[in-house]
């Protein structure tokens, strides 16, 4: 092969220029240390980085998300938790209410206290976050969620929206709950009304054992056909035809004009539905209640009786409003004994129930922050991989770059002292 | 006799010193550019002596236009591989890439969903957004600097290499003259006309070829000629109205010009066109796209909601007017056309160019064209008078995801063609629109209600908002709902429930129901009411669910919402999310400029092989000069000692006569 000075110094020069350019690479590489610098190093490292990089960014969102509806709901379970022990307290104070021994004055004072129970309550309800949003008002935030109207009773004023947090791609939680569902539709009592339409009876009516009557009413109430919810019950003599008169003269000595001649005597009993089919029937004695349902009738007076009965449209109330009913009740001298007993149980179901759903309500809110607490552990396992594998992609191995280093910075070197040597074999030095 | 010696020591003399010489030339131009060593060729005499023939260069015709060809290959690479290595190194950057941007918009749009009360959260959302297109216009920015850099260096490169084509026809002639003179050839001519010829193959890859007189002809790889003995030619670069963004080249003979095929073309030229039509168009439409996309789906879902102060949103973002060309002579109908991205309908346009022409007297047609200029799908062909046309004269296109208004119907004659490509510089013309933070729509348009006297603890929610248009859905224009649209559900026992109007005019019945989700779709109504609600648990007998625009929250985030999962959407061509496309473009940058860079590494060892293989015949060896010059001097030493032999024995012979 020929050899000319061409190719002797283009070759060192090529050479040098090779390694001075790998040492530069190999510098920069170290300097920003990652093995990917620009895209074209690596082009599917490159975008598997970048992908890495956002879904790590949008976990961090979601994280963000889930601190702020966990600040949310822990503020929610305070407040249900304070209001529960609110509730307890003012049953506790109705059940001592209750006792016969207290004077009208114990019974002013008791009520006094509950009313500022209820004020408290009512505070509560009305809770206001750190950055200023009731919090219980649904999404119409800015403004209480119960204001107190013209009739000093409490309405409701929020609205029944839902405020979610995105805490994973496809999985978005209420982080508010709103007072309707909480507070304001919480079922009262259930009632009936009852008539004496035939006969001279003293009627007595009252619900006696409530769930009974609660599931009657569940299975049977209609509120498109109110016919329906009408029943009538009708007594008669057990043995049938006898009048009231013939019986009287039969009790030796009995005072025939008295209600108290019928007491205990034996008597049939039938319930119709609107359609006039039999629902029930049986046997009573007079002036002991007859139960149907969990209602309870005491009719006081000769069977042959008809009376009607209408199942009341049961109705939803916030618990403050029932207690203030009931307070009124209890305050009033005038109000009987069966006024008070029923004020009394309207209170305490109202309560029960409130507390009820207060219970679901911070159930639910549990729920929700073990989802977030879950959610948050799989998020930081998920970012520590997605972390592990953009150095997996991109990282720079150290040791290797420091060999290689050291292995270029050799080469250049050699390219050199070969470049020195050569340039001084000319034959013309000889001459 | 003896003057027959001092002929030949003569003869020995003169041809040592021009071999001298010619040593001399050689080694004084060792670090010429384009030099070819030069040898003297010499014969013995019949009648004594050495005869001096011609000095000619060492040169193989064939390694010179393997380095021709070596070196426009390189060139084109390297040419190619120094544009597109700026946007490489320049895209990933994290303060650069677009999803550092996009994913702070998101999280920005998270955070006010946290609080939409909180006019500084929506403040800071907003300008999120805004250097999100801010970031948008860097992008596309890097791309038309480029672009702009390509337009600069290839009008430079096209001055330079007319200037070559110049010299080298005028070289010709000075070469037909000198050699009729000698009967050397022109050896530095000709030296410098094949430095020149490797000039012009940086720039194109060109066929040099010597033509029955021995002179250069040029031609480009496709054979158009260049330069024809002495006769240059000059390239421009030639408008083209159908499509400004492409570059046309033409062979200008003075008196007419030829279009030149722009494939192929090789050299810097060629790889500064191909950067053009390959890369810059495809990034600048990727971009495009993407802008398109976002723009569309956060404006479409910013409609769907009510925005800070509780009016319906209105778009977010603005896209620019997308241009539409045509040919020189139809330039002036081109603006009877307007084309626009049909709402809501981003994710249908491509990045082809839309080709528009009049088939007859009543039908268009549009067809797309891919970037490599190949037609995609079948044509569509409509009849504009048969399309409902809105407000603004536009009518849609369904297929193709546009909205297109023909001014001037008539003026548009039977086959025009008139182009228009919606991806093009739509990322430079991205703007924001919405003025603050209160713009940004985080309500749902809709509250719902569940009765107070219900028997059940059922509770409604709504489940989506579909479609607020005043025209097609329940939301009128102030907001509220129709009166005849879908206001309460009633249930007329546990599976079954009629729709009702606000008067309570029935709308629909349903029945034998097992599941409350989405009770309009099963009413058949979700599509014309534009929402739809769904019913937690099963309801009792007389429950009813209400709808209304009266109470909606100031902290509603169910739009919001939807506006942050857009992040989540495939939203590009229904097939990626913002955040992977941009992944995609950012890997497809990276590989190509990976395979750029691979083929210049490669065509540089390649060039430089052919270089050293052209060194090794071609360049100068300084130690064989000088063994060359030793050999040289002693032959003339040995020639002189010739003629002092001849003159003594001409003295000696002289004596014999004294």
């Amino acid at each position: 092969m020929r050899v000319t000075n061409n190719l002797i110094y283009g070759q060192a020069n090529k050479s040098m220029a090779q390694s001075n350019e790998k040492i530069l690479n190999i510098q920069e590489k170290i300097s920003s240390q990652t093995n990917i610098i620009k895209p074209s190093d690596d082009p599917v490292g490159a975008s598997q980085i970048l992908m890495y990089g956002s879904k790590n960014q949008t976990l961090k969102q979601y994280d963000e998300a889930m601190k702020m509806a966990t600040g949310n709901l822990e503020y929610q379970e305070v407040a249900l938790d304070s209001l529960n022990d609110f509730l307890d307290s003012a049953r506790t104070l109705f059940i001592q209410a209750q006792n016969d021994i207290n004077t009208q004055v114990d019974i002013e004072a008791i009520a006094h206290e509950v009313s500022l129970i209820t004020e408290s309550m009512a505070d509560l309800m009305n809770s206001k976050s750190a950055d200023g949003n009731y919090i219980f008002a649904g999404t119409d935030s800015q403004s209480p969620a119960f204001i107190i109207g013209s009739d000093g009773r409490y309405q409701w004023a929020g609205n029944e929206g839902q405020k979610y947090a995105q805490i994973s791609e496809d999985l978005k939680i209420p982080v508010t709950n709103s007072g309707k569902t909480l507070f304001q539709d919480i079922w009262t009592n259930r009632t009936f009304i009852s008539k004496v339409v035939d006969g001279d009876v003293l009627l007595t009516d009252k619900v006696q054992n409530q769930a009974d009557f609660d599931s009657f009413m569940a299975k049977h109430y209609d509120p498109e056909d109110t016919k329906s919810n009408k029943y009538s019950l009708v007594t008669s003599y057990a043995d049938g035809g006898r009048s009231s008169l013939e019986r009287a003269k039969e009790q030796p000595g009995a005072d025939a004009d008295g209600y108290n001649l019928f007491d205990g005597t034996s008597a049939d009993y039938v319930i119709t539905n609107h359609l006039g089919e039999e629902v029930d029937s049986g046997n009573y004695k007079v002036g002991k209640p007859i139960t149907f349902s969990g209602m309870s009738f005491i009719l006081e007076g000769e069977p042959g009786a008809s009376v009607d009965i209408t199942l009341m449209k049961p109705h939803k109330d916030n618990v403050l409003n029932e207690i203030k009913d009931s307070l009124a009740t209890l305050t009033n001298k005038n109000a009987t004994h069966e006024d008070r007993e029923s004020a009394f149980f309207s209170a305490i179901y109202s309560i029960n129930n409130a507390q009820q759903r207060i219970g679901e309500g911070r159930s639910n809110i549990g729920a929700r922050l073990n989802m977030i607490e879950d959610r948050e552990s799989f998020s930081s396992a998920n970012q520590l991989s997605n972390t592990i594998a953009q150095s997996r992609e991109g990282e720079l191995d150290m040791g290797a770059a420091a060999t290689e280093l050291s292995m270029k910075e050799s080469a250049l070197n050699a390219s050199q002292k070969v470049f020195s040597r050569m340039s001084n074999l000319s034959l013309f030095n000889q001459m | 006799m003896s003057s027959n010696l001092y002929s030949i020591g003569l003869s020995g003399l003169q041809s040592s010193n021009a071999r001298i010489n010619t040593t001399g030339q050689n080694t004084s131009n060792v670090d010429t550019e384009g030099y070819s060593r030069q040898r003297t060729d010499t014969t013995s005499s019949p009648v004594g002596g050495v005869v001096l023939r011609d000095t000619s260069r060492l040169v193989d015709n064939f390694v010179s236009s393997q380095v021709r060809s070596d070196t426009s290959t390189f060139s084109y690479y390297d040419t190619y591989h120094s544009m597109i290595s700026t946007s490489d190194s320049l895209l990933a950057e994290d303060s650069i890439s677009l999803n550092t941007y996009i994913n702070n918009s998101f999280d920005a749009l998270q955070t006010v969903n946290n609080d939409p009360t909180s006019s500084s959260l929506r403040q800071l959302a907003h300008s999120s957004l805004s250097n999100l297109v801010q970031q948008y216009h860097t992008l596309s920015g890097v791309v038309s600097d480029q672009e702009g850099l390509v337009d600069a260096q290839l009008a430079s490169s096209l001055g330079d290499l007319n200037t070559i084509t110049t010299k080298i026809s005028n070289l010709n002639e000075q070469i037909l003259r000198q050699e009729g003179l000698s009967i050397s050839p022109a050896n530095e001519l000709r030296d410098k006309q094949e430095l020149l010829a490797k000039d012009l193959s940086k720039y194109l890859d060109i066929k040099a070829q010597f033509n029955d007189n021995g002179l250069m002809t040029i031609q480009l790889a496709n054979g158009q000629p260049l330069v024809m003995d002495q006769f240059p030619t000059e390239l421009k670069v030639s408008p083209n109205p159908l499509h400004p963004k492409k570059i046309d080249l033409v062979v200008s003979f003075g008196d007419y010009e030829v279009g030149l095929k722009t494939q192929g073309l090789g050299g810097s030229i060629g790889g500064l066109i191909d950067y053009r039509s390959e890369f810059s168009v495809y990034a600048d439409r990727t971009l495009g796209q993407h802008a398109i996309a976002l723009a569309d789906a956060m404006n479409t879902q910013n409609k769907k909601g009510l925005d800070g102060d509780g009016q319906f949103g209105k778009d977010l973002f603005s896209l620019g007017d997308i241009n539409v060309y045509s040919t020189a002579d139809n330039l002036n109908k081109a603006k009877e056309i307007s084309v626009r991205v049909s709402a809501g309908q981003s994710a249908k346009i491509t990045k082809d160019t839309y080709e528009l022409n009049r088939t007859d007297d009543n039908l268009f047609s549009i067809k797309k064209i891919n970037a490599e200029g190949k037609s995609t799908d079948k044509a569509i062909t409509f009849d504009p008078s048969l399309l409902q046309k809105d407000n603004n004269g536009y009518f849609k296109i369904d297929e193709l995801g546009l909205d297109i208004r023909l001014d001037g119907i008539d003026k548009i004659d039977k086959d025009d063609v008139f182009q228009f490509t919606p991806t093009e510089g739509a990322a430079a013309k991205l703007g924001l629109v919405s003025k603050n933070g209160e713009a940004i729509a985080l309500s749902a348009p809709i509250g719902v209600s569940t009765g107070s006297d219900n028997l059940s603890d059922a509770r409604v929610s709504l489940t989506s908002v579909t479609n607020t248009d005043p025209e097609t859905s329940a939301f009128s224009s102030d907001g509220s709902l129709y009166p005849s649209a879908p206001h309460k559900i009633y249930f007329t026992s546990p599976s079954s429930y009629v729709v009702q109007n606000s008067s309570g005019v029935e709308l629909a019945k349903v029945e034998n129901v097992i599941e409350f989700s989405n009770l309009l779709e099963k009413a058949g109504l979700s599509n014309e009411a534009g929402f739809d609600v769904s019913v937690s648990s099963m309801p009792k007998r007389g429950d009813e669910f209400s709808v209304g625009t009266d109470n909606i929250g100031q902290s509603d985030n169910f739009n919001g919402l939807a506006l942050a999962d857009l992040q989540n959407q495939s939203l590009i061509d229904g097939k990626a999310t913002l955040v992977k496309s941009f992944s995609g473009f950012i890997s497809y940058v990276g590989s190509k400029t990976a395979e750029i860079e691979g083929h210049a590494d490669s065509s540089e060892i390649v060039m430089n092989e052919s270089i050293a293989r052209r060194d090794r015949l071609s360049a100068v060896s300084l130690d064989e000069e000088a063994v060359n010059l030793l050999k040289y001097q002693q032959s003339y030493s040995a020639s002189a000692q010739v003629v002092t032999a001849a003159r003594t024995t001409f003295e000696t012979l002289l004596g014999i006569m004294r």
